[in-house]
């Protein structure tokens, strides 16, 4: 029959923690005599400690990266430049307004009169444009009844 | 967390990481030389993916550099270094977690047992990150518990009982993966 005994958990604890730790002696009797009676504990210690050595020799060992460091120097600059650009852009935009608005502001007001005169000529001519002819209602060909 | 390193390469260490807050490149040359070999392996095999551990090493390094000058201690920058990689991984194992997950054939692999290792990876694959994380720390890069909560952050007794789960899990998956 198949059964659990008391003491399982603890026989579990321990198993795993006797591999990080040096156990009492109290402890070390405990998982001894645990072991000798149960079988599934027994059967799980084996393997997790199969598994773990499993896991252990999986370990990947790492390539050569090439050019590593310089890698990560080229990409720290490109970082720096990229953030004081960030930090200055506000005021770089806002530079840029305000030269636009001098230079418009400027070129306005050294805009020659005569230019001025003609865009009004221009207004002028525009309103002096011929207006819709009315049609002329002939009134002599009506003819007079007598 | 400090890699075992001698006080004459601490020493140094701590002149590099001084020489590096005023930009000087060579120091940030022996800075990435002394740790790359080391936060790479970590990350192949936290990621189980050489070219994307190389990514997340390189990641690590910019922002460890970017923030150093907010670094207290000098001494204390292996330590950050190493957190900032575990940490990039951790997220990048939660994403791959909702991924479907393929294992790349095309991947070379130096010495092992081939099939050892595709085994290992879908089983580590279904561990939650945290879990992960804690087992590939302690059991393959043979981290202490002490270390291991350090890199984490969190405490020593979470330490101890996320390993346990990952062990009972590990050997859980073990089992229905090969049979008993």
């Amino acid at each position: 029959m198949n059964y659990r005994l008391f003491g399982c958990k603890k026989f579990i604890r321990l198993s795993s923690e006797q591999a990080d730790r040096t156990l009492t002696e109290r402890e070390d009797r405990f998982l001894s005599r645990h072991r000798e009676v149960c079988v599934d504990c027994r059967k799980a210690e084996v393997t997790t400690s199969c598994a773990l050595n499993m896991l252990r020799m999986a370990t990947l060992e790492p390539e050569e990266a090439p050019m590593f460091e310089d890698r990560v120097i080229r990409k720290l600059k490109v970082q720096q430049v990229r953030e004081s650009l960030n930090y200055w852009s506000p005021a770089l935009v806002g530079a840029g307004i305000a030269c636009g608005v001098i230079f418009v502001t400027l070129h306005l007001a050294s805009v020659p009169i005569q230019t001025k005169r003609a865009i009004l000529h221009a207004g002028q001519a525009k309103r002096e444009a011929p207006s819709r002819i009315e049609p002329k209602l002939e009134i002599d060909r009506v003819p007079v009844l007598r | 967390m400090t890699y075992p390193i001698g006080a004459e390469a601490a020493a140094q260490e701590r002149q590099w990481v001084g020489r590096c807050r005023v930009g000087d490149e060579n120091a940030l040359g022996c800075l990435i030389a002394r740790h790359r070999n080391r936060l790479i392996r970590t990350a192949t095999n936290l990621l189980r993916d050489r070219h994307e551990a190389e990514d997340v090493a390189q990641e690590a390094f910019l922002k460890a550099f970017r923030e150093i000058a907010k670094l207290r201690d000098d001494r204390a920058f292996s330590g950050y270094l190493y957190r900032i990689c575990v940490r990039l991984c951790m997220d990048r194992l939660r994403l791959k977690r909702a991924e479907l997950v393929e294992f790349d054939s095309a991947q070379p692999h130096c010495g092992g047992n081939v099939e050892n290792r595709v085994v290992i990876e879908k089983l580590l694959s279904q561990l939650p990150a945290e879990l992960r994380t804690t087992l590939v720390l302690r059991e393959m890069e043979q981290l202490s518990y002490e270390e291991v909560a350090e890199v984490m952050q969190v405490p020593i007794g979470t330490v101890r009982s996320r390993l346990h789960t990952a062990r009972e899990r590990f050997r859980k998956l073990w089992i229905e993966a090969v049979g008993e």
